[in-house]
């Protein structure tokens, strides 16, 4: 009857030690998958970006380079923090793109996003202040990057526009 | 008595609602639509600022150029570098070059129309045009180190000098 007792009382205990393991494993892979795609500067691959299947014939005839994409007029909501804008990595860009968004004369960015991979974009985003109706220039500021682990800044490009806020 | 009174009421319970359909019928609603910015052409540009002794030709390429109005192009300026105060410089690797020997390097952009965009220190080269288009066409500028006979002895041979530019990309006016 001991006996029997103390076999339980070690079942019982490889039980709990088992069900630990697998709980120290779980949060190992979720805590792992998450610090994917982040450097040591602490940029990550946004989670934002959808892909972008759009026709855009390509013209250039397969010349290396970074594709930036221009904008014309561009129009917002007055008084709405969300914006749809595609802020895009065009398809065959060897590159992440990283988007700063700034309205006129400011340096200080209304809108950062994580990193772009190429063939996505990122159509709808927070600013982080509304603006009053007006007519604004528009700064998308295009920081673009290796897409190894040094993350080597490239050429990048600060894409002008006039913005309609109505 | 009562039956008056509730006829009356019902009356003017029935008017009310006949001015609230007519005056919903009479509003207007507005409708307003924002449609989602998508990008309107591309431009490709050179990933890196690459080059050697003699300096290189650089494509620049406009294309899915869409609905460009008569009279406008897309510009393609120096918006800004790596470098300090935006200088058109290249820096080699600190660990790479000892004290006797220049880590930096000027270099020069030649536009497409021959114009030579340089910085010396204290001047920008900022808003400087390097191309234009006007439809689905590639365009060049050369880009050239500053070797002269002040820093020749001083640059180091093997070493990678580096830099990245900033482009200003815009539709302007064509003059």
């Amino acid at each position: 009857m001991q006996k029997q007792t103390g076999m339980k009382k070690i079942l019982v205990i490889l039980i709990i030690a088992l069900i630990l393991l697998a709980a120290a494993v779980i949060l190992w892979m979720v805590l792992r998958d998450k610090d994917n795609g982040r450097n040591s500067a602490g940029i990550v691959v946004s989670d934002e970006a959808v892909e972008w299947n759009k026709d855009l014939e390509d013209t250039s005839g397969g010349q290396p380079g970074i594709k930036i994409p221009g904008y014309g007029d561009i129009t917002v909501n007055s008084g709405s923090t969300t914006w749809e804008i595609t802020l895009l990595n065009p398809e065959g860009n060897d590159c992440y793109f990283q988007y700063a968004i700034t309205i006129d004369d400011s340096d200080t960015p209304i809108y950062e996003s994580d990193l772009i991979e190429p063939g996505k974009a990122i159509t709808e985003f927070e600013v982080s202040e509304p603006l009053e109706a007006g007519d604004y220039e528009i700064h998308l500021n295009i920081s673009a990057f290796t897409m190894d682990e040094s993350l080597t800044a490239l050429n990048g490009a600060d894409v002008k526009a006039v913005l309609h806020v109505i | 008595m009562k039956k008056k009174i509730l006829a009356a009421f019902l009356a003017a319970v029935s008017c009310m609602a006949m001015s609230v359909t007519a005056m919903a019928a009479e509003s207007t609603q507005e409708i307003s639509a924002v449609l989602t910015a998508d990008p309107t052409y591309t431009v490709t540009i050179p990933a890196t600022v690459n080059m050697g002794n003699d300096g290189t030709t650089v494509d620049v390429t406009a294309s899915d150029v869409e609905n460009l109005a008569d009279g406008q192009k897309i510009s393609v300026t120096i918006a800004g570098t790596n470098y300090y105060r935006n200088q058109l410089v290249l820096e080699a690797d600190r660990d790479l070059v000892d004290v006797n020997h220049a880590r930096t390097l000027r270099y020069q952009i030649i536009s497409e129309d021959g114009e030579v965009i340089e910085t010396t220190g204290q001047d920008t080269a900022t808003g400087s045009e390097v191309v234009s288009f006007t439809g689905n066409e590639t365009k060049q500028y050369q880009i050239k180190p500053v070797i002269v006979d002040a820093n020749k002895d001083r640059l180091v041979t093997g070493v990678p000098y580096t830099g990245s530019i900033t482009f200003g990309i815009e539709l302007a006016d064509a003059e």
